[in-house]
């Protein structure tokens, strides 16, 4: 059997750990941004989301992760505390509590901080994956600026045309970490998540050994039973 | 394959525990001699193999290694799986302590039925040999799929849909893990053969 598990060790090292799906939120532009993650990083698409009012417990509204696990809503008027639900298919299911205080959010699974949105006259949306935008008659360009989980920033320039059309201009992917921009609080912000993220997804080496341990343990204190009723003959 | 805590309702809760405490108990009747060691050392592998992610595009799926515990531990694939599914679910988080019970059943009622249809195979030398650790791969984690989709659908969820991912997740798992039971099971068969005895 060593030679098994040297196997299953050598394994362990280059493969990531998995199979727990979280679910993280936080508060933009006066919406809820969910964000849905498995336990190795990678993201919660197409996943089940279900808003419930805390206290009364009674469905407020239910959606889908995007393609990048973002799901996005505005929290309804008058309800002081959100409990939001991810299911990710299978039986994987995920669950944490928001507090509204007036327009503030606290979640109490992280810290949530009071953020200013960038003024820069933005047509808001950040809802990634959606079709449609609302663009005001008066604007002739717009300017998506496209925020991904991994910390990378691409923006996108189109022109509107006279039937509702667009032309894209200009496709720029940006590097997180090479700029410099204003809106400096949406990369803290998405620092915050990589951070979490990190975290919750690194090997837990630890608990393994610890696991490990145990199992033996309580295999060793069934030999010793066995042992003592002479059922089990070892030698 | 984890299902988590409060998805089932309670009567699925319960009847899982049942039929996962009666296969425990027998189980533990047939951990005899040399063969608590190696359930031990295998619980040990259960516990570690679902930290082993393999990325399959639509999902996320992580090696189980029911199939070869059923294979050779049989009825004693209960016992193992319970406790290797206790220590996941309390370090880890993977599922929970109230599901324990459903999802032991998931993973060693298929394992035993790998152990069945195909402990004769292995103990040839032909293709045999070859074809019975890889479709036991196959039964037990096929298997440990479906009866998560037929939970899933009993408490309300859409039956074909939940079907269609394990299929999908589940087919380049079970092909990944039935190639790990075969050089497994080969060095087993020249190292302690006593193992494949009965």
């Amino acid at each position: 059997m060593k030679k098994t598990f040297a196997v299953v060790f050598l394994l362990l090292s280059t493969v990531v750990f998995a199979h727990k799906v979280s679910i993280f939120a936080t508060e933009q532009n006066g919406k809820i941004d969910v964000y849905g993650y498995f336990s190795d990083g990678t993201p919660a698409k197409n996943s089940q989301v279900e808003v419930y009012d805390a206290l009364s417990g009674k469905l407020l509204l239910s959606g889908k992760t995007d393609s990048n696990g973002f799901f996005e809503f505005t929290p309804p008027q008058g309800v002081k505390e959100l409990k939001i639900v991810l299911y990710s298919g299978l039986g994987h299911k995920a669950v944490t509590t928001y507090q509204l205080e007036g327009n503030s959010f606290q979640t109490t699974t992280t810290q949530g901080k009071e953020k200013t949105t960038p003024s820069e006259g933005n047509i808001t949306t950040t809802n990634l994956g959606t079709e449609s935008i609302k663009v005001p008659s008066n604007v002739e360009k717009i300017q998506l600026i496209l925020y991904t989980a991994d910390g990378k920033k691409e923006i996108f320039t189109f022109k509107v045309g006279g039937n509702q059309t667009l032309t894209k201009v200009e496709q720029k992917n940006v590097n997180q970490t090479a700029e410099n921009s204003k809106s400096s609080n949406e990369q803290e912000e998405l620092q915050k998540i990589r951070q979490i993220v990190n975290k919750e997804t690194a090997f837990p080496w630890a608990k393994v050994f610890c696991g490990i341990g145990w199992i033996l343990g309580i295999f060793g204190i069934l030999e010793f039973i066995y042992a003592r009723r002479g059922k089990n003959k070892v030698d | 394959m984890h299902i988590s805590e409060g998805v089932l309702p309670t009567w699925e809760i319960v009847t899982a525990w049942g039929i996962t405490l009666i296969g425990t108990a027998i189980g533990l009747r047939k951990l005899e001699g040399e063969k608590l060691v190696l359930a031990a050392l295998l619980t040990s592998l259960f516990f570690v193999a679902s930290l082993i992610h393999v990325p399959i595009g639509v999902g996320s799926a992580h090696l189980l290694f029911n199939g070869f515990i059923g294979l050779i531990l049989g009825w004693a694939a209960f016992p193992t799986i319970l406790i290797g599914l206790l220590f996941q679910a309390l370090l880890f988080q993977f599922g929970g302590l109230m599901v324990l019970g459903v999802n032991t059943f998931n993973m060693a009622f298929p394992a035993v039925v790998a152990h069945y249809l195909f402990k004769n195979w292995i103990k040839t030398d032909g293709w045999k040999f070859y074809a019975g650790a890889f479709l036991s791969a196959f039964v037990a984690i096929l298997g440990a799929g479906l009866l998560v989709a037929i939970e899933l659908a009993l408490a309300g969820e859409k039956f074909i849909k939940d079907a269609e991912l394990i299929f999908l997740i589940h087919i380049p798992l079970a092909t990944v893990e039935g190639i790990i039971y075969i050089f497994l099971l080969k060095f087993l068969k020249k190292t302690s053969p006593q193992f494949l005895e009965d």
